[in-house]
């Protein structure tokens, strides 16, 4: 079974404990050399929304920075169907981290929103962000069609791999 | 000299009508950074689009005049052309005419500090530096003529014409040759001075952008103008930093743009050290300020809070952090910094920029504890 159909088939199996277990879900799929995990907040028919989606795999434990950014780089040309553009924006050569976002970030009068992928030795993990206005910056569920969801496991593997 | 005294008072009358208006619009001029490429050395170039500049006003001198002529009231007096082609409309705004004065920097600051409702800095005692001042106090034989001295000039010539036997009282000429002529000159002589140094850090990583460095660069040019009236002496330092830290001139401070994390305990560190090196806090007064998205790389806070605590608030007379909004949003650092130092600290001050709307509140906060 391809990595897709196991997300699938996990997102199924939490829509249906929905009702009976609490919010947020964890999903987690092993990978073999690491696993998908997500915190699921909302999961319907079509869409989900997460409050973070991470592979944790030690494929990228001992990674230099070169080859973080070579990941990064490959990121941003994939996760079109995000509907933002993602970049490097900040790169540690030190700490041995890239951080990327949306650019630019999506803005209307309800504030600011964008999507943070950090790619770390390890990791990489998926937020969004929210900024209304006068008020402080916080992490908010990404909605995302069922689709969408299990691309971006299939396409963080494949990336690493 | 009636004259000139009346140009005088003019004149007078005139800078106040300036300082007026410049008061008036301080708070775009502030928050729109107008000013900042229009400053020469001593002077400031301000447009003031508002102010009517004297002119003759013509009065009725007795109503209608009597006209002379075939003609009947209202007859146009030639035929008049046929309808153009045009397409254009007219503006409906009346045109302005904008006046450049000049303001000195002095002048500014002063008038910025009533504004702002600025208290008056007191230095930190200690005036142990000594400044080589230049004053004129002697006269010597040669010098420029824009130097000469008058005055003594004449008293020479007169001197010598008396020695000489050439004055007549009845005929009392006195005429200055080669000789008699003298000049002012000047004397250095080393003076106590309250000096101040102003450490600009500024956060240059990846997300913060051009138009996060121009609010910095305004809250900078008021910031310097402000200080530069209460210190005789003052020295500005500039630090970036993204991941790593240095020291950098004026220029390089805000025209660079580096892609690294944002580490602020490395600005922190080369501040310290710089002030061990060059300010010690018992010889200056040492101000801090430091422009950042707030956007530190978690770990870090914890040794930029030491630092700071330990190695740059309690030697400096005044530490200010602006948080500058990025496109991303103001990040987390300040609340650590409200955290730890809490939001009256005597020395600490906190002020979020949203934009450039905010930069005078933000000045106004900064500068507003006297110190």
């Amino acid at each position: 079974m391809t990595l897709k159909a196991r997300i699938h088939t996990e997102l199924n199996r939490l829509a249906s404990l929905a009702g009976t277990n609490s919010v947020p879900q964890l999903l987690r799929i092993d990978t073999g050399d690491g696993h998908v995990e997500s915190e699921l907040t909302t999961i319907d028919q079509l869409a989900c929304a997460f409050n973070r989606f991470a592979y944790k795999t030690d494929k990228l434990a001992n990674s230099t920075i070169d080859e973080l950014k070579d990941v990064a780089n490959s990121l941003s040309s994939q996760l079109g169907y995000l509907l933002e553009s993602i970049s490097p924006v900040e790169i540690d050569d030190e700490a041995c981290v890239v951080q990327m976002r949306s650019n630019p970030p999506e803005k209307d009068d309800d504030g600011t929103r964008y999507y943070e992928l950090v790619v770390a030795r390890g990791e990489l993990t998926l937020l969004r962000y929210c900024k209304p206005p006068g008020q402080p910056r916080a992490i908010v569920a990404a909605n995302v069609t069922r689709e969408v969801f299990e691309r971006l496991g299939e396409d963080f593997v494949d990336t690493v791999a | 000299m009636t004259m000139s005294l009346k140009i005088e008072r003019d004149k007078n009358r005139f800078r106040q009508i300036v300082r007026g208006k410049v008061r008036e619009n301080l708070r775009r001029y502030i928050n729109h950074g107008e000013m900042i490429g229009r400053k020469g050395r001593d002077l400031v170039s301000i447009p003031l689009p508002q102010l009517d500049i004297p002119h003759f006003r013509y009065g009725q001198n007795g109503g209608g005049g009597v006209g002379q002529g075939e003609g009947q009231e209202g007859q146009p007096i030639a035929k008049g052309d046929d309808e153009g082609e045009g397409t254009g409309q007219a503006g409906s705004d009346a045109g302005q005419h904008i006046v450049e004065v000049d303001v000195t920097l002095e002048e500014l600051a002063e008038i910025m500090g009533d504004e702002l409702e600025l208290p008056r800095i007191e230095p930190k005692g200690n005036s142990t530096i000594q400044q080589e001042k230049a004053r004129y106090r002697s006269i010597r034989r040669v010098g420029p003529e824009s130097l000469r001295h008058f005055k003594r000039t004449y008293v020479e010539a007169l001197k010598r014409q008396v020695i000489e036997g050439d004055y007549d009282r009845q005929k009392p000429r006195v005429v200055p040759i080669k000789d008699d002529q003298r000049y002012r000159s000047w004397e250095t002589t080393p003076e106590p001075e309250a000096n101040a140094v102003i450490i600009y850090m500024m956060d240059v990583s990846g997300s913060m952008t051009d138009d996060q460095k121009a609010i910095v660069r305004t809250e900078a040019f008021w910031i310097d103008t402000w200080l530069r009236s209460q210190y005789d002496g003052v020295e500005c330092r500039y630090i970036i930093h993204d991941a790593a830290a240095k020291e950098v001139d004026e220029h390089t401070f805000y025209h660079t743009r580096e892609s690294g994390g944002t580490r602020i305990s490395s600005a922190y560190r080369v501040c310290s050290d710089l002030m061990d090196r060059s300010f010690s806090p018992d010889e200056w007064n040492v101000y801090l300020f430091q422009f950042s998205d707030g956007d530190n790389w978690g770990e870090d806070n914890r040794q930029a809070m030491e630092l700071l605590n330990e190695k740059l608030v309690t030697r400096s007379n005044l530490f200010c952090y602006g948080q500058v909004e990025s496109p991303y949003g103001s990040g987390e650092y300040i609340r650590s910094l409200e955290q730890t130092f809490g939001r009256d600290h005597e020395k600490v001050v906190l002020s979020e920029i949203e934009d450039k709307d905010a930069i005078f509140e933000s000045i106004k906060h900064f500068l507003g504890k006297g110190r």
